[in-house]
């Protein structure tokens, strides 16, 4: 290897310009320090980009809402500053029924519930006191994302100090709400929404949303936190967000490029690391694939553990436990992405039905959701438990120029 | 008329009938009342067909709490507890995976399947055993209620941070892990060989509507490892007569201690005046008066059926209306005229002294359980056979055998028909699996007894046929169990108790529950 030392010392280099690389960077770069990000891609965004995939197409390759990106983060760097916009779909979800009329979760309230209640006048009436109580439990969450956690079981004053806080929080919601938190999440949502609603229909819709990404079923105990986790982003009143960034998903990571960029933070394109600078068990910079080095006084990686621990700092400096740990992490990907460019607008069979006084482009502008009751989404999380694909799975499909026209040529959607 | 009894105990089943004697032996006035002929409750035997003894409804016994053996004098009372020692695997191709008590056999046989899986043997032994002794502690302790600001609940919150928090680092994550984690990702964390962790895996399901990929059957894999026989960890037993032979030992030491037991006594509802619990009346319109009433049936009934409803708090009502039973399992005991031959180990032999488990692998598992979530039976179930006979001779005639079947699952919410009318479908399936392991098992049964869950709720009374009185599932245990607020044996109204399984720390023939609640008595009246 021929290896060039870079005279520059970083204050902290960087690996990984996805969107919590790009994060950190731009704290860090707001701080004064002297921040390098490098990203293997020439592009940035890991699994949060926007990609011309299609002549004319523009298309999110990774994740395409952006309802969970805590709002806290849009302030402090100024996001709205570098041009990133939100969208809101009017529709929550669009759920197509195979011989019926499609049921339909609109964001307003008003709506939502005269929709339910068109399925089940009880659960429209459960509705409303059923997602005061998700929010409840999602206040106490979201004070949980914005910690770092405690190193248990051997606790230092400094670390616990902050949780102190939530603690309060969660005595001050009250006894019986505590104890219900604690109830909760451990729980499959099946149990939970079997709690409170009888039409499968909307249990399919919102059981449906948590499970994305992981390799569980409804029943499956501790689905809670999922469901939990997957309605942070979501108003009081709601149980599930649904954000689209204007311009695809790579604009937010454009905005966090920007931001960082303008608090001084260097980013490198098309650089592999290819190994960490380790001396006397103390991390002094990174090695690039072209032999380059360069030297940081922190060294921060925000790629999986697995490649974090052993592609870049190597098995020979880790504990033989931390490998054990680490080799047990479990990752199963479980979901694929297939995207279409269309000719013309999609037309639902049931879609149709529904009266011609809501436009088709306003139903379809939020996620369709094929998930017509849990049982569906249980039946196929048991074929992929043995190694197969669902035979029926579940989809979820976005149409994001329905609400952005720019993403499609014009004739296309 | 007589004095009144200073406490009624609701039901004669083994916690009811520990609750009695600990009180009676801190010198109060008991009264048991059961609703059946025979005491027990579900640890009970009966002579279902001549000469033949069924340990009815549960069969071995491990996790009995040698500290109630000990302050009950159960062994003077004539209890002995005969080890089971060994577990065998049968596996559908004739092969076997044997244990025994002998660890360097047992590794050696492993080592058969997977010469890694042999070398993790020993480190995971003495994992689970670290684990359950550090888990037990809980096993004996009243739950604090973590929302109440009181001095004692404060304590009791502040012991347990200790306790857990004294462990190190290495231990706490493996709990951290074994509260949370499904059992087939906890076993495959150590084994690769199927008929193992198969195996292993099935201690996480017994009892619950979990599959051994279900998140939180970890935990209940751990509770199995809690046993404890003559200060032996992790032992298994078989009491000598059957499950119902610990009933009767109880009930024996109740009675020396001044206990009255009265059974054909079914109560129909718990008197209560200006929310103080007050009397009994039977079925039979007869009035029993006490000062103290002390529940052992399951939460339903206690809370649910024995008193008006509307005389608790609303969030209570909810809570128990919400609780889950769903039995998943049934029994199958069989008489049978001869020895069983096994197709993996044919004559007689030391194997058919100990567990037999039809789990051949998680799959086999996770698929019984599969068909169970949509409301039919395992069309090949995961079995679970103990041969009493062969452990002690008196529970068949010589030369004949008993052979009790634990069978899972057997889910109480049928999609289609009754159980009355599947009933015999679902005895035909049991005897199925087993004949292909047991070639001349169709050939020597005598006698057949089907039990369902619906027969369990029907004979026994627990609800949904759910044999820990109650899910055993993370959020209905400890200070959740059986509902928030009220986990510490009391309930809303004054002086009526909870003792059953349905409390901490839950079902098995623990004896705990109902040992905890007269301790918790006791302190009140300052005894």
């Amino acid at each position: 290897m021929n290896t060039r030392t870079n005279p520059q010392v970083y204050d902290a280099i960087i690996i990984g310009g996805g969107h919590n690389g790009l994060v950190t960077a731009g704290y860090l770069g707001k701080a004064g320090l002297k921040t390098l990000v490098i990203e293997r891609r020439n592009q940035l965004g890991g699994a949060a980009s926007t990609e011309e995939v299609f002549p004319g197409y523009w298309a999110d390759t990774g994740s395409f809402d952006a309802s969970l990106f805590l709002r806290n983060i849009i302030s402090e760097l100024s996001l709205e500053q570098y041009d990133l916009k939100m969208i809101g779909a009017p529709v929550l979800a669009f759920a197509p029924q195979s011989d019926s009329a499609p049921f339909i979760l609109w964001r307003d309230e008003q709506k939502a519930l005269d929709e339910i209640n068109r399925l089940s006048p009880k659960d429209a009436t459960q509705f409303p006191i059923f997602a005061k109580k998700i929010a409840g439990m999602v206040g106490l969450l979201r004070e949980v994302w914005t910690l770092a956690p405690p190193n248990l079981p051997e606790v230092k004053y400094g670390e616990i100090f902050p949780w102190l806080s939530v603690a309060r929080k969660l005595r001050k919601s009250g006894r019986r709400e505590m104890m219900e938190f604690m109830r909760v999440l451990p729980m499959p949502l099946a149990d939970y929404l079997d709690e409170w609603f009888e039409s499968p229909w909307l249990k399919g819709v919102l059981g449906s949303q948590a499970l994305l990404g992981s390799f569980q079923g409804p029943r499956s105990p501790g689905t809670m936190y999922n469901f939990l986790h997957t309605t942070i982003g979501a108003q009081v009143g709601q149980t599930r967000s649904c954000q689209f960034v204007r311009g695809g998903m790579g604009r937010l990571v454009e905005a966090l490029a920007s931001a960082a960029r303008e608090r001084g933070v260097d980013i490198r394109l098309g650089s592999r690391v290819e190994k960490i600078l380790i001396e006397a068990g103390q991390a002094l910079g990174v090695i690039l694939e072209s032999g380059e080095i360069l030297h940081a006084r922190a060294v921060v990686s925000s790629l999986p553990p697995q490649q974090s621990f052993f592609d870049l700092v190597g098995v020979e400096n880790l504990e033989v436990r931390l490998v054990r740990e680490l080799k047990n992490i479990r990752y199963q990907g479980c979901t694929a992405r297939i995207i279409l460019g269309l000719g013309g607008m999609p037309h639902f069979r049931s879609a149709s039905t529904r009266g011609s006084h809501v436009k088709e482009g306003t139903l379809l502008s939020g996620r369709i959701v094929v998930c017509p009751d849990l049982d569906y989404l249980e039946h196929a999380y048991d074929q992929a438990k043995y190694g197969e694909l669902s035979s029926q799975p579940y989809l979820e499909i976005v149409l994001p120029t329905m609400l952005d026209a720019s993403l499609a040529p014009q004739e296309g959607i | 008329m007589a004095d009144p009894y200073d406490v009624i105990v609701i039901g004669g089943g083994h916690n009811g009938l520990v609750n009695a004697a600990y009180l009676a032996r801190a010198g109060l006035k008991v009264l048991v009342l059961e609703r059946r002929p025979v005491l027990g409750g579900a640890s009970v035997t009966e002579e279902i067909f001549p000469g033949f003894k069924f340990t009815v409804f549960s069969y071995v016994v491990s996790l009995f709490r040698p500290e109630i053996m000990r302050d009950l004098g159960l062994a003077a009372h004539g209890l002995t507890i005969l080890p089971l020692e060994s577990t065998l695997s049968p596996l559908p191709n004739g092969d076997r995976l044997y244990r025994d008590g002998d660890h360097y056999r047992s590794t050696r046989e492993i080592a058969r399947f997977s010469r890694r899986d042999a070398d993790a043997y020993e480190d995971y032994s003495h994992s689970m055993y670290f684990m359950a002794k550090a888990v037990k502690y809980i096993l004996g302790v009243i739950p604090p209620d973590p929302s109440s600001l009181k001095p004692g609940d404060l304590q009791g919150l502040a012991s347990l941070v200790r306790h857990f928090t004294g462990l190190d680092k290495e231990h706490f994550y493996t709990l951290v892990r074994l509260m949370t984690m499904s059992s087939a990702d906890f076993v495959e964390r150590w084994f690769e060989s199927e008929p193992l962790k198969g195996t292993l895996s099935a201690s996480g399901i017994i009892g619950t509507f979990l599959g051994p990929r279900s998140p939180g059957s970890a935990y209940v894999l751990l509770h199995h490892y809690m046993g404890e026989i003559d200060g032996v960890f992790r032992a298994w037993g078989f009491a000598k007569g059957g499950t119902g032979a610990i009933a009767e030992a109880i009930a024996r030491a109740a009675r020396s201690l001044g206990v009255e037991i009265r059974t054909d006594a079914p109560v129909a509802s718990v008197n209560i005046r200006h929310n103080r619990a007050v009397g009994v009346v039977l079925q039979s319109g007869e009035q029993i008066q006490a000062n103290r009433i002390v529940s052992s049936l399951d939460p339903k009934q206690t809370f649910l059926n024995l008193v008006d409803p509307a005389l608790l708090p609303e969030d209570l009502v909810t809570d128990m209306r919400r609780f889950t039973y769903r039995g998943s399992s049934g029994k199958v005991n069989l008489a049978l005229d001869s020895v069983p031959d096994l197709a993996c180990w044919p004559g007689t032999g030391p194997h058919l002294r100990g567990a037999i488990s039809i789990s051949p692998s998680i799959d086999y598992i996770e698929k019984a359980y599969d068909q169970a979530k949509y409301g039919d039976f395992s069309s090949r179930p995961y079995i679970d056979i103990i041969i009493p006979s062969m452990i002690d001779p008196d529970m068949a005639p010589p030369g004949k055998h008993v052979m009790s079947c634990f069978v899972q699952y057997a889910p109480y919410h049928l999609k289609e028909g009754t159980w009355e009318d599947r009933r015999q479908a679902f005895g035909d399936t049991v005897v199925d699996t087993l004949s292909e392991y047991i070639p001349n098992l169709k050939k020597i049964i005598l006698h057949r007894q089907v039990i369902t869950p619906w027969d369990i709720e029907q004979t026994t009374g627990l609800t949904e046929g759910n044999i820990f009185q109650g899910e055993l599932s993370l959020w209905q245990l400890f200070f959740l169990r059986p509902a928030a607020g009220y986990a510490r044996y009391r309930t809303p109204i004054r002086n009526y108790y909870q003792c059953g399984s349905g409390t901490h720390p839950g079902g098995g023939i623990t004896g705990a529950p109902g040992r905890l609640a007269a301790l918790e008595i006791l302190r009140e009246l300052h005894k």
